[in-house]
């Protein structure tokens, strides 16, 4: 399943939609929205693009979840539209501070920043899931700790490949080498990557390119074996997504303990019914 | 003589108004490119041909070589306008022969693929 790691949030619900649309057309099955304030978030949550209702998942859990969260916005939508949000800290006070207020809520949580001090704190914060790193400026701030630290936590170096198409000549030439640097220290077989549009593609629809596409870049261009390039487009994206449903669904229970299926009390009678319990909690050892 | 494998991409042009592309600008679009991303070295293995193009609906068949196709993909992506208009050069599929390409474009279009013109490239 190819699902983009970024499309920007427009008010506009029209172009909005064009958006998604678009995106649905150039060969994405879902999509990770990325909200830049509690505003854009509230907007977005409180929309037709998002479910007004908490949806309820079929289990056993996989990939295929997604679907449940379609289906509601159906009309408006073709694809699943899961909220993220991207703090721009100031400091590492003031992460520390919108981490614990932002963790309460169903959404993902990037931080983007281009002080080493900052992306050190986020790397190591186990409520963090993404580091936006959408230009070369960006990319520049990773040092061999923090991309090792990320690589512990699981946190995933979100690029965009926006740049690559807006910029030209020796400027794009600049940027695929600082991005190569990159692959050269953190290499996609070992590291956590995802890839998407940046907000760069707020007002320019055009400048969005469908996953085939990012793709060829990563293995033409940047010499990425085919079978990672598949994996950081892919099979990555797939388990933030899974990151974001049992966090919606409050699955977690305790470090190590999460439901991971759930029988309802139709389908089976007999011991279930006798201990009026519907929940399967099954211990899987602590990770 | 080793044989030389080709591969067949089926592309679509999408764009926000309605457009009519001709194939000499695709062609002018895809050298300049290509040119510039990976320079000569690479462009004399490319073996490009347009071998369908429908102007009205914007789809069209492109021939490469068969270690070619991730570079010409990648060039169709950097592609953001021809004769002006912003565009997206979509890569719907790929194959290795026409026939494949051609039932490809007819299932995933509803549109019968036009005959193929005689070209000089």
């Amino acid at each position: 399943m190819y699902i983009n790691s970024s499309i920007p949030w427009l008010s506009d619900s029209n172009k909005f939609s064009k958006l998604v649309h678009l995106c649905y057309r150039v060969g994405y099955q879902a999509a990770i929205v990325d909200l830049q304030s509690e505003q854009e978030y509230k907007q977005f949550t409180q929309s037709d693009f998002y479910p007004q209702e908490k949806v309820s998942v079929s289990f056993p859990l996989s990939i295929k979840t997604i679907g449940d969260y379609k289906e509601p916005i159906s009309k408006f939508s073709p694809i699943p539209l899961l909220p993220r949000i991207t703090l721009k800290p100031k400091n590492e006070e003031a992460l520390k501070k919108d981490l614990s207020s932002w963790s309460q809520r169903s959404c993902l949580i990037a931080v983007q920043s281009t002080k080493k001090e900052i992306l050190e704190v986020a790397a190591r914060d186990g409520r963090v899931d993404l580091l936006s790193i959408p230009t070369d400026e960006h990319q520049s701030a990773l040092t061999k700790g923090i991309i090792s630290l990320a690589k512990q936590n699981q946190v995933f170096l979100d690029i965009s490949i926006t740049p690559f198409i807006i910029l030209e000549y020796y400027k794009r030439s600049k940027a695929f080498r600082v991005l190569h640097r990159l692959f050269s220290s953190a290499k996609p077989l070992s590291h956590f990557y995802s890839l998407g549009s940046s907000s760069e593609i707020r007002n320019k629809s055009w400048l969005i390119r469908g996953p085939k596409e990012t793709l060829a870049i990563l293995h033409a261009i940047l010499d990425v074996p085919e079978v990672f390039a598949k994996q950081m487009i892919g099979d990555n994206c797939e388990k933030l997504v899974m990151r974001f449903i049992k966090r919606d669904q409050e699955l977690f229970i305790e470090p190590g303990v999460e439901i991971v299926d759930k029988v309802s009390k139709n389908d089976e009678k007999g011991e279930i019914n006798k201990a009026d319990k519907a929940d399967k909690i099954i211990k899987e050892g602590s990770h | 003589m080793k044989f030389i494998r080709q591969r067949y991409i089926l592309f679509e042009i999408i764009s926000t108004e309605e457009i009519s592309i001709s194939e000499e600008s695709i062609k002018r679009a895809i050298w300049k490119h290509f040119m510039q991303i990976f320079g000569e070295h690479l462009a004399f293995r490319l073996g490009l041909w347009i071998i369908r193009w429908d102007p009205i609906n914007n789809i069209g068949i492109l021939r490469c070589e068969n270690v070619t196709k991730y570079s010409l993909i990648a060039t169709l992506a950097m592609i953001k306008k021809i004769d002006g208009h912003n565009i997206i050069m979509h890569t719907r599929k790929t194959s290795g022969t026409v026939k494949s390409t051609v039932k490809l474009w007819e299932k995933e279009f509803n549109t019968p693929a036009p005959k193929r013109e005689k070209q000089n490239f």
